[in-house]
């Protein structure tokens, strides 16, 4: 039979090695975030800022953004720079990006972000999340499943705007234009100022696994920002800190605005 | 001749047929966009219904946003698409277009004072190629000489700003045309195209019938 403070004290270290276990950071899942401060742009304002960032977006916990790589607005094909117009912010106390963008004329705008590589210790990995999200303007809704042309990119087969909380959106997972079958996507909800507690760390990031055609379907029970993150590992390497060739971890990620349901008059 | 008109397709269904060859066009008029854009010393009028076709011989008209006053009037072409020489505005004067298309829709853009000083091919950035291009766009309307409203357009304009123009113009006016291009290519068979298959079949039945009792004879 075990003595009281031995069985107490075993208690207590076992407990804690479970806690350093159990939820290191680096097991929430990493997410390229690009969050325009609408989705729909209307004549009366013709303005939308963008944030743009490396966060966990359930946790809010952040990680600091070098200035991408590239960033960029697509509209009807024709790609503009914006790089230039990104000024440094802060996002969950960390290094962060934000720029403003005014429209001009009716169109579905596409922006997409192509980060400086992440390097990520505790996974000895280096990580890219070409990110993307769509900005409708001025009542147009053609071609919004069109590629960019990323490395890795989610078309969405839902039009990703217009929607509600509890809508099931649906997605296609690109690789060098090519449809990937069974690519595994991890969803996540942006948790706002952190008001929301998940049950446990399984609900923080959702996993599916999308079909043969590279299509997947989900469900999202509430209103906010969604992000969709299609993970593979890239066909190179990179070298590390130590100058080692390291892993490279891509991410097709693709943010959606999902409205609430409206309230009767 | 009865016996024949029985065989064939019964004379209530040939009316709802054609009354649905005739609304086809109009179920898709559900809702109308305007946009409109300075070009030089004229400005553009562009109307599509919700479904992408332009608005064909639809009324435009231009108020002063500030006195309400109307000052053009018009109707778009085949091609949707109504250009008028630019009226004279103040500093804070903006002009609000009103399209009114098919059975009572309506839709209206504001252009700015912003809009209307600041001349968009110029300010809107360079397309494709110039990806890694450090020209800043909009909100900042910057790099190129925005052009005072009183100074003439055809002054002294370099080579490749005139190329630019060019490409920009052209790329476009090819935009709607790659889009129809495309759709057509994914539309389906029409209606039209359904109720010929239709009637060629009915017409081969009538044939093979007509063929069958002269054997029988």
């Amino acid at each position: 039979m075990y003595r009281q403070k031995e069985n107490t004290i075993t208690i207590l270290i076992s407990a804690l090695a479970f806690l350093v276990v159990a939820i290191p950071v680096s097991a929430l899942a990493h997410f390229g975030m690009l969050i325009p401060d609408k989705n729909i742009v209307t004549q009366e304002n013709r303005t939308a800022g963008l944030t743009l960032s490396f966060s966990h977006p359930f946790a809010g916990i952040g990680m600091d953004m070098a200035k991408p790589a590239r960033f960029f607005v697509d509209l009807d094909g024709r790609k503009t720079d914006l790089a230039a117009t990104l000024k440094p912010a802060t996002v969950m106390d960390h290094k962060a990006w934000q720029t403003s963008y005014r429209f001009k004329r009716p169109g579905v705008y596409i922006f997409g972000v192509e980060p400086q590589p992440y390097w990520e210790p505790a996974e000895d990995t280096f990580i890219i999340h070409y990110t993307k999200t769509e900005i409708a303007a001025f009542g147009a809704d053609e071609d919004w499943d069109r590629p960019v042309g990323l490395k890795t990119e989610i078309i969405p087969l839902l039009r990703p705007f217009g929607n509600y909380g509890g809508n099931a959106f649906v997605g296609k997972v690109l690789m060098d234009g090519k449809p990937v079958p069974g690519a595994e996507v991890e969803v996540e909800f942006y948790n706002r100022g952190n008001r929301l507690s998940a049950p446990s760390e399984y609900h923080v990031t959702q996993v599916i696994k999308a079909d043969n055609e590279g299509i997947f379907t989900f469900t999202c029970p509430a209103a906010g920002w969604w992000g969709f993150a299609a993970l593979s590992e890239a066909d190179f390497k990179l070298k590390g800190p130590d100058g080692k060739d390291k892993d490279v971890e891509l991410g097709a990620v693709l943010w959606i605005y999902l409205d609430n349901w409206p309230t009767a008059k | 001749m009865r016996t024949i008109l029985h065989a064939s397709v019964p004379v209530h269904v040939v009316v709802l047929l054609g009354a649905l060859l005739l609304f086809h066009e109009a179920a898709y008029a559900h809702g109308i966009r305007v946009f409109a854009y300075t070009s030089g010393p004229e400005i553009i009028v562009e109307g599509k219904f919700s479904s992408g076709r332009a608005t064909i011989n639809s009324k435009v008209k231009v108020f002063s946003d500030k006195s309400g006053k109307l000052l053009v009037e018009g109707r778009t072409g085949k091609d949707g698409v109504f250009t008028f020489a630019r009226p004279r505005t103040g500093p804070d004067e903006g002009l609000k277009i009103v399209l009114v298309a098919g059975e009572g829709h309506q839709a209206q853009w504001t252009m700015t004072p912003e809009d209307l000083n600041e001349e968009p091919m110029v300010a809107e950035p360079a397309p494709a190629p110039a990806e890694s291009s450090p020209e800043q766009p909009a909100p900042v309307p910057a790099a190129p000489p925005v052009k005072a409203a009183g100074t003439p357009p055809a002054q002294a304009i370099d080579t490749s700003a005139l190329a630019e123009l060019v490409s920009r113009s052209v790329a476009r006016e090819i935009a709607p045309l790659k889009r129809m291009m495309m759709e057509e290519m994914n539309r389906g068979p029409s209606m039209t195209e359904i109720i010929g298959g239709i009637g060629w079949l009915v017409g081969i039945a009538g044939l093979l019938a007509a063929l069958g009792a002269l054997k029988k004879k």
